[in-house]
């Protein structure tokens, strides 16, 4: 019912426009065709692009032919257009024989095939293609007299390099991470699954901003049916701008008034390489290092790419550490609250006795404390993060140190109380994706516990489990494969398995075609010499 | 169909133990089997499972003769349209009535054991609406929120179990069948409602995901049931002895007994735990069976319209329909016979009456 | 979507007027020790709750100085009955008294002679008390006394009588009886509840003790009170009946099977005079009916093992399995002394503390139908079997006691 309310809310805002789209531009564009007269070619692209500084158009006299070269500054490699483009143009071009403009061809053909040393060169016929290319890092080539030009793909515009990712550092494992160009980010995943079964489905969203996305998945692994879903869903996104994977995000998760997240993200290659071998799709973002997997499930939060790298044993350990952590940051606060305000039987007597002698003249009551030294940890953490790194440091320290030092001496807050909150804090960044859920559950969880003790926190968990129970993320069970059950795919949940052991895809989005690895047995020192063959893995159909 | 979700034979399996262990194990049972069969309940735990295996098989082959109805539905197949109203009528008030009990006993024990100041009601009315929500969702939804429920509950359990090993004292058990086998049938006698639970099934199978291997459903449900309710029963009269007799929830107060390297000691949270979220499945399905009962009945195109009144009127009947404790008690052991009618006998006679009209298909029997 | 409002309005009405039982921790009286008290005027009954003041727990550093004994307040209150009194107490005390940590419960002598009911079933009732928590009985005195006196072993005082009461393991000259063992005994029809005593030990002067916590200069090494924990507390349902003394009380938890350790001291087998101390390290007994000819007879059968653990210097060469066989006979005599002289004790009472009957139902239950009524009258005159099996199984670091050479 608070979701109805929500929505009423929400749509109070759409009004009217509800049908008007965003168009690309307001201008003639269009389909129009290409004029063979260069000027008025030329005379549409200044009335489309108006005046901007950076839009340079060059003429040139090729073969007594008037051309004009369209490109914007900036955005193409400077150097390919000196030596690739101009200079074959101004010199090259006299040596070619027979000369180009005499016989059948137009002279955008030969200028093409014999001219140009580029490698993607295309020939365009309409002005619509012109303004894309031209804005899409290419230049354009008019010829007078023709009604085709010539759009010459030469990227070169500034990128950031490829780096470590922040958010998602490994100590063993790849240290590459996506960047915000679209292309470098598909090389890289490219590089990494060189099956012919990798798809990667080039789409456009954002009225304005044209941004390029991309749906990748493997073939044969994924059910064809999510494919078709995500692509339905990416094709109903009418927005002016994408500017980051957020925005798609936002319009195609499954449950937009959860906390939970339903969209996967991440900006390592080799993640996403996993995700779709296990039968995910990915949608890469022109623009933004973030990709997006989907399905997403639950348990994924805790798996780190890490985890598969290094050895399973101590894998698994870590696995059940970050749910006890999960568990922490959620729920320790409320436990807190609902222990000393309601039940504090629970606690062995030394430890009940030192916890009343700290509580002791502190004004608040216990969900009170917590709750102001909650947000008040939430600030110090945004601070930091806001800030440049040095000063963040500083904040920190002084907030933590300076303030809780103080606000417990001064006996405003009970040092357990300060202890709970700097616990849950620590634990709320070992799991990062879900760190902020955690902490609206956290909330939740104190809010209850401060009202009804334990009775209220229980009552949360089952609010929460029944709310994540109803969730489904592209057709998948949120909470799969615990539920539903699916006994097989336990082995990479709380534990991670050896690689040798997950034979299987995780049924939920590798039904399709589960087979993963071919040994069973356990790896073994060979017992005789005869060597098995070795086995091929290969997607199949 | 009012149901979209399908749920698989596991997860129908699942939400019959959690329905029939939330009561029967954690809950009042143990102390009234106790009551009549001293130390010698953990026979009438056996014969209850003989019992409830049966009584599963009846509803099972009723229920597979209509793979794709409810008893709501085909009860007017079988015996005609009149007659098959009021049965339906009947399973509606009963999916009602007796979903009263375990929510109030919830009130009751909380207000008990944990906030004695704390009004009735107020318990109620949480559980009833952690309920509502998830019947809203849907069955699909209660089954895969019982998924993590009950593996959860067990680890409890067991745990609860183990911590007080060291308290149990065998003896306790001695002599077996002290005053004869009467008392133990006497003490099947007051749990013949709870182990018949699995009358929900009526309302479950057309929403299964496979007709084939549902007879497993039962049995292994029931292997379950009879293990977890025998560690219960054991482990509290193991502990407890004939103080079990006098306490209306032994398994809670066994659990105060914990004491282990004078570090974890009183426990009940974790008992406090257990119970609401295996009570929230109770709940859950009999609430669910109600409501969609109701609305085909009534030929509803929707159930959802009817969760908020119907958990108003399970609020309003579990606070007015017993003045104090005691009477819930009385409640319990009178009413038996009535409940086992519609669970166990209503069923035999459709059954009966459905192989002799030639009603229903004899399809997924495997 | 009106009935929707309303129902979130009920809810949130719910949530923000609840807290009902929503008790801060500094808001509460953590009791440490709870007394129970014939009270003087007739009828009722005196409480007696020695309340942790957390606050003084926090000044833990003696280098501040301050009273380091007292992290504890006694107060005394009376009522009706054990609920009443106790509850009457909040209007002195101004906080909420929290039972939950309350580890000892102590008896005053006169209020067990007139029956426990009085205290137990409140104990039992309400959800805060732990009915593991030790039962003591005050031997000659009252509860009160013995919650206000100081002990130097825990700052709060009442649960260093708890300590006390843990300790009996090292020497098993007093039960250590939870409340739900007496409750157990309680409810079985032939058993008699035991329970742990107390006494209270005036130390030096009369006067001195008479004044309580007079002197409160704090340097004196010597208390004015001191408390023990030995003996055993017989009772008959709820009724405080007798008393077994040490070796009694050490002779019914051999039967019980609770010792765990203690000393028991033999003359030497071969100089009357000297004495060799045999350290228990672990027993175990079984008690096991028996019915021939209509006669009941009682076979205790206790297997005992220890070490030598002193012997007063002699000729005694305990590095020969001869020597060690004569130790083992007498420990053996001595257990056996022990054992019945406790049988003869609870017979003399009246009171199955070792649950004879209990093992004769278990095995018997057909003739236990007939012998249940008549327990009282065959109890006392029951035939009991003692069978000892002990055993030294090591001497300790030396094999002989340092004598001069001749």
């Amino acid at each position: 019912m608070a979701r109805n309310v929500f929505r009423r809310l929400l749509s109070l805002g759409r009004g009217r426009e509800k049908n008007k789209s965003f168009s690309t531009c307001t201008s003639p564009a269009g389909t129009v065709k290409l004029s063979r007269d260069l000027a008025v070619n030329l005379n549409m692209i200044r009335d489309t692009l108006g005046n901007s500084m950076d839009v340079v158009v060059r003429e040139l006299l090729v073969c007594r032919t008037r051309v004009a070269l369209v490109y914007i500054n900036g955005l193409i490699n400077e150097t390919a257009l000196r030596e690739n483009v101009m200079r074959a143009l101004m010199i090259d071009m006299h040596n070619v024989e027979p000369s180009p403009g005499s016989g059948s061809k137009d002279l955008a053909d030969s200028v093409k095939e014999k001219v140009l040393s580029i490698a993607d060169v295309k020939k365009i016929g309409d002005f619509r293609t012109v303004l894309d290319g031209i804005l899409g890092a290419g230049i354009v080539l008019f010829f007078n007299g023709e009604d085709t030009g010539l759009i010459l793909k030469l990227p070169g515009f500034e990128t950031r390099s490829v780096e470590e990712p922040h958010t998602e550092t490994v100590v063993r494992g790849s240290r590459e991470g996506f960047v915000e160009a679209l292309s470098v980010n598909i090389s890289m995943l490219r590089r990494r699954i060189k099956s012919p079964d990798l798809r990667l489905e080039r789409m456009q969203v954002g009225g304005v901003t044209q941004t390029d996305i991309c749906v990748a998945y493997i073939k044969g692994i994924v059910n064809t049916k999510l494919v078709d879903e995500v692509k339905k869903r990416l094709q109903r996104i009418d927005i002016d701008g994408v500017l980051e994977s957020g925005y798609l995000e936002e319009f195609i998760e499954d449950a937009p008034f959860s906390i939970f997240q339903t969209v996967g993200n991440t900006e390592r290659p080799d993640k996403v390489a996993a995700k779709l071998l296990e039968g995910r799709v990915a949608i890469f973002t022109d623009g933004t290092p973030i990709v997006l997997t989907v399905p997403y499930l639950y348990i994924e939060s805790f798996q780190v790419s890490e985890d598969y790298y290094s050895r399973y044993i101590p894998g698994s350990l870590l696995r059940m550490i970050r749910l006890l952590c999960v568990i922490i940051t959620a729920e320790l606060p409320a436990l807190y609250v609902a222990i000393t305000a309601y039940n504090p039987e629970v606690l062995p007597s030394p430890l009940l006795i030192s916890m009343a002698s700290s509580r002791e003249g502190v004004p608040f009551p216990a969900i009170g404390e917590i709750l102001v030294m909650g947000v008040f940890f939430q600030i110090l953490r945004e601070a930091g993060v806001r800030l440049p790194r040095p000063v963040g440091l500083t904040v920190s320290l002084v907030g933590a140190l300076v303030v809780g030092e103080a606000v417990v001496s001064a006996g405003l807050v009970s040092a357990p109380a300060v202890i709970i909150i700097a616990l849950a804090g620590i634990c709320s960044f070992v799991v990062p994706p879900q760190s902020d859920t955690n902490l609206l559950l956290s909330l939740f969880f104190t809010i209850l516990a401060g009202f009804a003790g334990f009775f209220g926190l229980f009552l949360g968990f089952v609010l929460v489990l029944a709310h994540m129970a109803s969730l489904r993320s592209f057709g998948a069970p949120y909470l799969s494969p615990a539920a539903p059950l699916s006994p097989g795919d336990l082995k990479d949940t709380f534990i991670r398995a050896p690689w040798w052991v997950m034979t299987g895809r995780p049924r939920v989005t590798g039904w399709k075609n589960t087979r993963r690895a071919g040994v069973v047995s356990s790896p073994s020192p060979p017992r005789n010499e005869e060597k098995k063959p070795a086995h091929r893995y290969k997607v199949d159909e | 169909m009012l149901e979209e979700g399908r749920i698989s034979n596991r997860q129908a399996a699942f939400l019959v133990i959690t329905t029939i262990l939330s009561t029967t194990s954690i809950g009042f049972l143990p102390s009234m089997i106790y009551q009549e069969a001293a130390q010698d309940s953990w026979i009438s735990i056996l014969l209850l499972t003989v019992y409830g295996i049966v009584v599963g098989r009846i509803i099972m082959s009723l229920g597979m003769r209509f793979p794709d109805k409810t008893i709501v539905e085909y009860a007017e197949i079988v015996t005609g349209r009149i007659p098959g109203k009021i049965i339906g009528f009947l399973y509606v008030l009963f999916f009602l009535y007796l979903n009263t009990f375990p929510i109030r006993f919830f009130g009751e024990l909380s207000i008990t054991f944990f906030m004695p100041e704390t009004p009735l009601v107020f318990f109620l009315i949480g559980i009833i609406f952690a309920a509502a929500y998830a019947v809203r969702s849907g069955l699909e939804v209660i089954a895969r929120a019982n998924e993590i429920i009950l593996p959860v509950s067990l680890t409890i359990g067991i745990i609860l179990a183990i911590m007080l090993f060291p308290q149990m004292e065998i003896k306790n058990f001695i002599p077996v069948l002290e005053k004869g086998i009467l008392p133990v049938f006497k003490g099947t006698y007051v749990a013949l409602v709870y182990f018949a639970e699995t009358i929900v099934m009526v309302m479950f199978i057309p929403y299964l995901n496979t007709t084939r291997r549902t007879r497993g459903i039962i049995f292994k449900s029931f292997v379950v049931i009879s293990l977890c309710e025998l560690l219960a029963v054991v482990s509290t009269i193991a502990v407890l002895g004939e103080l079990a007799a006098r306490i209306p929830v032994p398994a809670i107060f066994a659990a105060r007994l914990v004491s282990l390297a004078e570090l974890i000691e009183r426990v009940e949270p974790l008992f406090l735990l257990l119970w609401v979220i295996a009570v929230f499945v109770k709940v859950s399905v009999f609430y669910y069976c109600f409501v969609l009962a109701t609305a085909q009945w009534l030929n509803l195109k929707e159930y959802k319209a009817l969760v908020l009144p119907a958990g108003v009127l399970l609020t309003v009947l579990s606070v007015v329909l017993w003045g104090n404790i005691a009477d819930l008690y009385e409640q319990m052991v009178k009413l038996v016979p009535y409940f086992v009618f519609v669970e166990a006998v209503l069923p035999l006679v459709l059954l009966v009456a459905a192989c002799l009209r030639g009603k229903g298909g004899t399809a997924g029997e495997n | 979507m009106k009935i929707k409002l309303f129902l979130v309005f009920l809810i949130l009405h719910l949530f923000v007027t609840g807290c009902w039982n929503r008790v801060e921790l500094d808001r509460r009286a953590i009791v440490a020790g709870f007394g129970a008290d014939k009270a003087e005027e007739e009828g009722k009954i005196q409480v007696t709750v020695q309340v942790v003041d957390a606050g003084e727990i926090k000044a833990i550093p003696l280098a501040r100085g301050g009273s380091m004994m007292n992290a504890v307040t006694v107060y005394t209150g009376t009522g009706f009955t054990a609920f009443d009194a106790f509850r009457n107490l909040s209007m002195v005390v101004g906080e909420k008294l929290f039972l939950s940590e309350v580890r000892v419960l102590v008896i005053g002598e006169e209020l067990a002679r007139e029956g426990l009911d009085k205290v137990i079933d409140f104990y039992e009732r309400d959800h805060e008390p732990n009915i593991r928590d030790y039962l003591i009985v005050v031997k000659g005195g009252e509860a009160k006394e013995v919650l206000e006196t100081e002990l130097r072993i825990n700052k709060i005082w009442a649960y260093g009588i708890d300590s006390m009461v843990k300790t009996t393991m090292a020497h098993s000259k007093a039960p250590a009886t939870e409340i739900i063992d007496f409750l157990k005994a309680v409810e079985s029809k032939t058993t008699a509840p035991v329970a742990t005593v107390i006494h209270v030990l005036r130390k030096g002067n009369e006067e001195n003790a008479g004044e309580g916590k007079s002197n409160q200069d704090g340097t004196t090494a010597v208390q004015p009170k001191e408390l023990k924990v030995s003996e055993t507390a017989v009772f008959r349902h709820y009724k405080l009946t007798g008393w077994l003394d040490e070796k009694e009380s050490r002779g019914l938890l051999w039967v019980t099977g609770k010792v765990k350790s203690g000393i028991i001291v033999v003359s030497s087998p071969e100089k009357e005079d000297k004495l060799a101390a045999i350290e228990i390290i672990r027993a175990k007994s079984k008690i096991k009916p028996e019915i021939t000819d209509g006669n009941l007879i009682i076979n205790i059968d206790v297997w005992e093992e220890g070490n030598l653990g002193e012997e007063q210097p002699d000729t005694m060469d305990v590095s020969k399995p001869i020597v060690l066989k004569e130790l083992e006979e007498q420990k053996k005599t001595v257990i056996e002394d022990e054992i019945s002289a406790a049988v003869i004790k609870a017979q003399e009472l009246n009171a199955d503390i070792f649950g004879f009957g209990e093992a004769v139902r278990r095995k018997y239950p057909r003739e236990w139908k007939q012998l249940e009524d008549q327990w009282d009258e065959i109890f006392p005159t029951l035939e009991v079997n003692i069978a000892v099996d002990a055993k030294i199984r090591r001497t300790g670091k030396i094999t002989k006691s340092a004598e001069p050479k001749p």
